[in-house]
């Protein structure tokens, strides 16, 4: 061999072993959805969702099986009914919550990543950090720079800040828990599903609307800025609390009576609210009370502040058929659930008969 | 002196203890470490042993540290200010820092800001408050005790109500939450950056009221009786409100607001010291801090998640109080 | 020429308003001084302005060697011992961020001792009869080492065994520790009994001051309280009585 060719040998063996010994650190580098780089070994096996959205998002992604600890109010945010979709649920450790974890409780999983909503404590992120665990932030909204962790920041364009989010926030998920193939047939899916979904009811005129409530417990309800608003405007209905209430908040009974819906939704979460308000007498004069149009919605209608597949995909196809019968008389509602349900949460779907 | 004697041997006594349970602490907690590994992690720092190291000197040495500071900076002020206000049903809540303190960090969390900054708000606040005390106090007039109770009283009623406002105006599922745990108060998010924080005003107003612990026995009398003593009663008493504040806003900005640890520790202590505060504010100091220590202990092991101190301490608190009462009827009835 | 240890001169003082005309008087050490008047005259008020609690409103007066007062009633807010009670007597000796010292400490045995109530030293205060109070706060104006000493109604409130030890204790003062003693009253039987000077407030602003026998008189005690007295003296008592002529209306 001739010197320049030895040379040039070394030179490439010496950079294979220098890359060698780079993959075998094996580190990848994500951006979450605060905008903070965040360092994770390249196979996630274990990780803690400290955050209920993440947590329908991942067992959508059939990424349950990684999942090693979960938050406490999963019960209450979720519904215990969720249990079906992941049995070994019940039986998870829960270190800590929305807004604040045991560090001990978390070290003592050995998590490899750990899911927290972007509204968690600065203080929080950073603890988990300095512990040494990766934290991934979640918040499946896209807002401009400087307002990524306020609650209720000024959107310029609520539909694509949520949209752009929710998808951004798939992907990342998807990412870290190396299932991309399945984050992108969610999104496909979810998205397609919606645009034919909200067809029939596009072009209906704003002041043609029916006029909705959404019914938390304790006079709750959500104003602008919140995915709420955009799943009503989606079934061709518009949200009585959006132009003067922003975000999530008590209302008075009395702003209620002088909205006075047409309709009152309430979330599979919220069972008791229905009962409440059918019985309550101060209710009773508002029109969707008298013509006994108080609705518990299905499980997949998740009316929340942040937007979830399930609901974009069949949620706001069930409420476009409950306000707009007439323009869904051949669309089988149950049998899209049935669908979706089985393709992602691989159980069947099975109506609370409403 | 006998009695001297007996207290100085209950005074080592105690603060051994302190120490003991500090100890003992850090082989607590969620994570599983035998007792053998938390006494390897302390003699060698810098052991192979990466998250056991990590448990015993970033988790939990600062957690019982904190939580240490904690405790004897409301024992130290509960004590002083039941004292300077000559009644032994005062907690430290009634110089109206701590509301003060419960606003800046609730304003904090509304605003969304950096933990730096929020502690920043919360101090100033606490001290803030402080002076409008002594301001409103001014303002009628006078400056005796019962004036700056009214005033504390007064204080801690506005800003109370400014943090139902801030509660108010915050999203109901995403702020709100954050508001309330804090409020509660926690040593969770404990570290060494904090607990060099409250150190230092705490030792620093700990020490100036340690050096007038006798003057503060003069304090607790009649304001003409001691005037007419000599003591100047007025700036003598700024100084130690002033220290107190001190105390009182360090540990809320550290770790939100925890009540009847100010109240129940310093009767404990006088139950086992007597009213001379020579000894009664060293031993309200210790005491506090151990009874902190052991309700955090309870905090973070009781359940996997972590439960807010204010509620233990207010769930512990009360029925000892209620016995120190009773308790300290009976003997006195005898 | 003994001079006074405790001069007023054209004093003027009240809350707000003089109630006196300016006052003036001296008391040597070695002398005791009864404070006669009725009831709200300003007895209480001219202590407070003699030891700086209250400002005075015109004139001077000037003290040598220090004044401690000893108040009518104490009313502790905390359960203190009474040597404890009694150290606090050395507030303005303990320099501000110091303890009591073994000197401080010793002065208050000293005290205790004199007053012969070394044995309530660790009993609480609140437990310990009105006479017994008011010998602990004798004693907390011992330990000041005041050549001054003012004590406000010393007697009103103790019973007559209680009050003889007290006026005792008022005589050593003055004549066997060469103090100057100044002590308030209502009742002009105390002045006659250890009183070498008497001070008494009259009505509207008046008041009248010197040696006891000139001042403590039938006439001057009919205005300043309103109520006929007759001096006494008996065969077999060394002092003058006053006795009280009420008149009841049956």
């Amino acid at each position: 061999m001739s010197r320049r060719h030895c040379l040039f040998l070394c030179t490439a063996l010496a950079c294979s072993a220098l890359f060698a010994t780079a993959a075998a650190h094996a580190d990848r580098t994500v951006i979450d959805q605060l905008g903070r780089q965040v360092t994770l070994p390249d196979h996630v096996q274990r990780v803690v969702v400290l955050q209920h959205q993440t947590l329908n998002l991942l067992v959508q992604l059939n990424a349950q099986d990684d999942i090693v600890g979960v938050m406490s109010s999963w019960k209450k945010q979720l519904g215990p009914q969720f249990a079906r979709f992941m049995p070994k649920i019940t039986t998870l450790p829960m270190p800590g919550d929305l807004t604040q974890v045991n560090i001990e409780s978390l070290l003592a999983l050995h998590p490899q990543v750990v899911f927290v909503a972007n509204y968690a404590p600065t203080e929080m992120i950073q603890q988990i950090q300095n512990a040494g665990i990766p934290v991934v932030a979640i918040s499946l909204r896209e807002d401009a720079a400087g307002e990524k962790n306020k609650m209720n920041p000024t959107m310029a364009n609520e539909e694509q800040a949520y949209n752009d989010g929710l998808k951004q926030g798939i992907r990342l998920m998807g990412d870290v828990v190396e299932r991309p193939k399945e984050a992108e047939a969610l999104i496909d899916y979810a998205f397609r599903a919606r645009a034919k979904a909200n067809a029939a009811v596009a072009d209906i005129p704003e002041d043609k609307k029916v006029r909705v409530y959404m019914a938390n417990p304790d006079l709750n309800t959500y104003g602008s800025g919140k995915y709420t608003g955009l799943m009503m405007q989606h079934s061709g209905a518009l949200n009585v609390a959006a132009a003067t209430v922003k975000g999530a908040r008590q209302v008075s009974l009395e702003q209620v009576l002088q909205w006075n819906p047409q309709v009152i939704f309430v979330q599979d979460r919220y069972p008791q609210v229905v009962k409440a308000i059918e019985s309550d007498p101060q209710w009773q004069a508002i029109d969707a009370v008298k013509n006994h149009r108080v609705w518990l919605m299905p499980e997949y209608a998740k009316a929340w502040g942040y937007p979830m597949p399930e609901a974009m995909a069949i949620g706001e196809l069930w409420m476009a058929k409950k306000l707009y019968p007439e323009r869904y008389k051949n669309v089988n509602v149950d049998a899209q659930a049935q669908d979706y349900y089985q393709h992602f949460y691989r159980v069947n779907w099975k109506s609370h008969a409403l | 002196m006998p009695s001297e004697a007996r207290f100085r041997a209950l005074q080592a006594g105690l603060i051994a203890f302190t120490l003991l349970l500090a100890l003992v602490s850090l082989c607590l907690g969620q994570f599983h470490l035998p007792i053998g590994d938390v006494v390897t992690q302390l003699l060698h720092p810098d052991a192979q042993n990466e998250i056991a190291g990590q448990v015993v000197w970033t988790v939990r040495l600062p957690r019982v540290m904190m939580a240490f500071l904690c405790g004897a900076a409301l024992g130290l002020s509960g004590a002083t200010l039941q004292g300077v206000f000559r009644n032994p049903l005062v907690d430290p809540h009634i110089i109206g820092v701590t509301s003060g303190a419960a606003f800046g960090g609730t304003l904090a969390i509304l605003l969304g800001l950096s933990p730096l900054f929020m502690m920043g708000s919360t101090f100033s606040f606490g001290l803030a408050a402080l002076g409008l005390v002594y301001l409103i106090a001014t303002l009628q007039g006078r400056e005796s005790t019962l004036a700056l109770i009214l005033s504390g009283i007064i204080l801690s009623g506005f800003f109370a109500a400014l943090v139902s406002l801030m509660q108010y105006l915050a999203d109901t599922e995403e702020v709100l939450p954050n508001i309330v745990f804090w409020l509660l108060g926690s040593f969770a998010t404990a570290n060494w950056h904090k607990v060099m924080l409250v150190a230092g005003p705490v030792l620093l107003a700990g020490a100036v009221l340690f050096a007038l612990r006798w003057r503060i026995n003069l304090l607790s009398l009649d304001e003409k009786d001691a005037r007419a003593l000599g003591v100047s009663v007025k700036p003598l008493r700024r100084g130690v409100l002033v220290s107190c504040g001190l105390l009182v806003a360090a540990q809320v900005a550290v770790s939100g607001s925890i009540a009847w640890v100010g109240l129940v520790i310093p009767h404990l202590a006088r139950l086992l010291v007597g009213a001379d505060h020579r000894r009664l504010l060293p031993t309200a100091f210790w005491l506090g801090g151990a009874f902190m220590i052991m309700v955090d202990d309870l905090a973070r092991t009781l359940t996997q998640a972590e439960i807010p101190i204010g509620i233990i301490t207010a769930l512990v608190g009360a029925p000892v109080f209620t016995f120190l009462l009773i308790y300290s009827q009976r003997r006195s009835a005898q | 020429m003994i001079t006074a240890s405790l001069s007023v001169s054209e004093l003027l003082y009240g809350h707000g308003q003089p109630l006196f005309a300016p006052l003036s008087f001296a008391c040597q050490p070695g002398n005791i001084w009864a404070v006669l008047g009725a009831n709200g005259r300003g007895k209480s008020t001219l202590l407070d302005t003699l030891t700086g609690v209250l400002p005075a409103l015109g004139g001077q007066f000037s003290i040598d060697g220090g004044v401690s007062v000893v108040p009518q009633s104490f009313h502790p807010a905390f359960a203190w011992q009474v040597q404890d009670v009694v150290l606090m007597g050395r507030a303005r000796h303990v320099p501000l961020f110091s303890q009591p010292s073994a000197e401080d400490r010793h002065r208050v045995a000293k005290a205790l001792k004199q007053l012969n109530i070394s044995a309530l030293a660790q009993q609480h205060v609140g437990t310990l009869s009105g006479g017994q109070q008011q010998l602990v706060m004798i004693a907390r104006a011992l330990v000041s080492g005041s050549q001054n000493i003012l004590l406000d109604e010393p007697c009103s409130a103790l019973d007559l065994a209680n009050q003889q030890t007290v006026l005792q204790l008022i005589n050593d003062l003055a004549h066997r520790q060469q103090r100057s003693v100044l002590f308030t009253t209502h009742d002009p039987t105390h002045a006659l009994q250890v009183a070498s000077h008497t001070l008494m407030l009259m009505p509207d602003g008046k008041w009248l001051a010197g040696e006891t026998e000139a001042v403590v008189t039938d006439r001057h005690l009919l205005q300043a309280y309103g109520v006929p007295v007759r001096t006494l003296t008996l065969e077999d008592y060394p002092r003058q009585v006053i006795a009280p002529l009420f008149s009841i209306e049956r």
